[in-house]
């Protein structure tokens, strides 16, 4: 790595970065109750889940692929966990269980796209249909509803004064940066969505490395499904429908890259907490929800544009 | 190197155990209302944990009239921020709460802010809402609830933060400030109780449920069969879902018709799934059906109106968003408490069915669909 200069890190920076400040100090002024550690929290608080799932999408991402059957593994565990918890099993073991469940889906995803050389995007597809209709099957379309005070640890339990789940994203932040940056397996990922002749060259199994990739994806969902389980404490069975879009825009916001294999998971932070952000601002400015879409819409266009804009000037 | 990817994986999976763990306890005194129904394993609500309905006649509600007409003399002492969620944005009963809501403002003098979760039907958008709303230091929230149980921790959050929860329609789990809307489980009685009538106490009838596990049709088909109780020669001769839709209504009616000819009425869980089960008498030939349904949307009005359905229940969502509203704004000017934790509104005292003697006033002066049209 080169010595850091200034404006290095400067560039370092994403910008999205950049615009999340922004946005900060315009819902600052629009705004008194905004700029609050209460709200702070809140914003921390409401972008756990999502931000679990998108450490797991870029991992995806960087190997030119996305997993959209991500949304439907949160869902499907929020629901078999309580699934189980009914059924007598303790609901610790059952939480253990329902992650070893995604990873199963995330290695079944990653042999497809693997071995039948299919698009990621398509093989994902289909298994979020798959996942999607298991959930709805073990719930008969309802919620399903299990009584647990460790829902209560999980989502009150405070350090330093932010509530156990928010570090459990950090948890997942620091064990994801490390095995992306500092072990053959992250190496690989990003090989794969580098260059996989080269990794081919190097001996290294592309189809193994993606089963593996997904596989990890998977198991990272599960814990967000763990997590949103905790949140609305009941069993949802369309609860993250759509999360694993949400997942990819906030990867591709944080500069990860869905050609080149560059980019991790420092900037998937920013990506979601813009959406968060938003979200949240609107909410708290009391925007109808009518046209938050639209908003946030716009903004992450911009936000992309802004990003593409930039990097050509940089090549140039 | 294999090793060290090992390790991560191991590494996660022992973060995946430490939430099991758990290194200190949120205060264990609320804890015990989480766990009285430790085993309970569906999510119809129960009803031991919530209070049930107390009626109250219609001269004694802080408002008068229903639907449209709506009126009231509460007036805001100061200017209080109200917040209401709805479940989505697309669905006309909603859209017509939440304008309930926002009429409520402009009379009773307090700022509504009304919003509804991007994906349709996400409590946990709903949740999230509920925390933002917390933030902007509501006086109350009302709430349409996706789901009981996961409404709850966003309802725990706003009461503790001393905000007054109101829940229409489906209500949460525990017993908040109050809860208002239609009583299910009345209007199925009201309705049946109709119908029993006007067959003279004698007919078969085919009910088209609602989405299974839905509380609302559950507790609905439970007040009609409780009301046919009364009629011995009044039979229930087949009961299957319609998911609420008119398709699914008028499939699961034509396919009922081919065994069951002998039918005299048939009752579908909302007015979507009796206006299929309309259409496919219709296609039958079949004129001598009594069909009910609830809701008094703008089609089941049109089809009371030409006689093509018997009747339907005004389930009112603008009146029901308007009156949370006074009760709120009576009890934030001088502490008066509502009469019990669940007010039904509209009831069988506010007249709600809409039948071919009443169908004339109710699209002139009522229905609620006009207010969003």
């Amino acid at each position: 790595m080169q010595k850091n200069s200034f404006k290095q890190t400067m560039k370092r920076v994403p910008p999205v970065a950049y615009m999340l400040v922004i946005i900060i100090v315009i819902f600052s002024f629009m705004d008194s109750h905004y700029l609050s550690f209460s709200n702070f929290r809140n914003v921390l608080i409401q972008s756990t889940p999502l931000m679990i799932l998108a450490f797991g999408q870029t991992c995806i991402v960087l190997t030119q692929g996305t997993d959209l059957s991500l949304g439907a593994q949160v869902s499907f565990v929020t629901v078999f966990i309580v699934f189980l918890a009914q059924r007598g099993i303790i609901l610790e073991a059952a939480m253990l269980i329902a992650v070893c469940c995604t990873m199963l889906i995330g290695a079944v995803n990653g042999l497809i796209v693997a071995k039948g050389n299919i698009p990621p995007f398509i093989a994902t597809y289909g298994m979020q249909n798959i996942v999607n209709s298991i959930s709805l099957l073990l719930t008969a379309g309802s919620s399903v509803y299990f009584s647990s005070f460790t829902y209560r640890i999980v989502t009150e339990t405070t350090i330093l004064f932010i509530p156990l789940m928010v570090w459990v994203a950090v948890a997942v932040f620091v064990i994801v940066w490390v095995v992306l940056r500092k072990t053959k397996f992250g190496t690989n990922i990003y090989g794969l969505g580098g260059n996989r002749e080269a990794l081919a060259l190097a001996g290294i199994s592309p189809v193994k490395c993606l089963i593996k990739t997904y596989a990890f994806a998977g198991m990272i969902a599960g814990i967000a499904g763990i997590i949103t389980l905790c949140r609305v404490e009941s069993g949802q069975p369309i609860v993250a429908n759509g999360w694993e879009f949400q997942a990819v825009a906030a990867t591709l916001l944080g500069g990860t890259s869905l050609r080149e294999g560059k980019g991790g998971v420092t900037g998937t932070i920013f990506g979601v907490l813009l959406i968060q952000i938003i979200k949240n601002g609107l909410n708290v400015v009391g925007v109808q929800s009518i046209y938050q879409n639209a908003i946030i819409g716009s903004i992450v266009l911009a936000a992309i544009i802004i990003d593409a804009v930039v990097r050509i000037r940089a090549k140039e | 190197m294999r090793k060290k990817t090992l390790v991560a994986v191991l590494m996660t999976a022992a973060m995946a155990c430490t939430l099991l763990a758990g290194c200190s306890t949120p205060t264990q005194e609320t804890a015990s209302t989480d766990t009285k129904t430790e085993e309970s394993s569906d999510n119809s609500p129960s009803e031991t944990t919530r209070e049930s309905a107390t009626i109250v006649d219609a001269d004694k509600l802080p408002v008068k009239g229903i639907g449209a007409q709506i009126t009231s003399d509460v007036k805001g002492n100061e200017e209080y921020k109200i917040g209401y969620i709805a479940k989505n944005t697309t669905n006309p009963y909603m859209v017509a709460q939440a304008e309930g809501v926002k009429k409520a403002g402009a009379d009773m003098g307090f700022t509504a802010v009304t919003q509804a979760p991007s994906t349709a039907d996400s409590v946990e958008e709903q949740v999230k809402i509920m925390e933002d709303m917390i933030q902007q230091e509501m006086d109350v929230i009302i709430v349409h609830c996706a789901d009981s149980n996961g409404i709850m921790p966003g309802v725990r959050k706003a009461e503790e933060a001393g905000i007054i929860v109101i829940t229409i329609g489906t209500p949460a789990s525990e017993d908040t400030f109050l809860r208002t809307g239609v009583d299910y489980r009345e209007t199925g009685v009201t309705v049946a109780t109709k119908m029993a009538e006007a067959l003279g106490g004698k007919g078969n009838i085919i009910i088209l449920e609602g989405p299974p596990g839905a509380a609302n049709a559950i507790e609905r088909l439970e007040g009609i069969k409780e009301a046919f109780a009364e009629y011995p020669d009044i039979k229930i001769a087949a009961s299957q879902t319609a998911n609420f839709k008119r398709t699914e209504g008028m499939s699961v009616t034509e396919n009922l018709l081919q065994k069951y000819t002998d039918v005299q009425g048939i009752i579908g869980m909302n007015d979507e799934s009796a206006l299929g089960g309309v259409q496919a008498l219709k296609a039958a030939g079949r004129t001598d059906v009594l069909v009910a349904g609830f809701d008094g949307s703008t089609d089941a009005t049109s089809a009371v109106e030409s006689g093509d359905m018997f009747a339907t229940y005004n389930t009112d969502p603008y009146g029901s968003g308007y009156i949370a509203c006074a009760y709120a704004v009576n009890y934030l000017n001088d502490g008066t408490e509502p009469e019990g934790k669940f007010i039904p509104f509209p009831t069988a005292a506010n007249d709600p069915l809409i039948m071919v003697e009443t169908v004339e006033n109710y699209k002139e002066n009522i229905a609620w669909w006009k207010v969003i049209q």
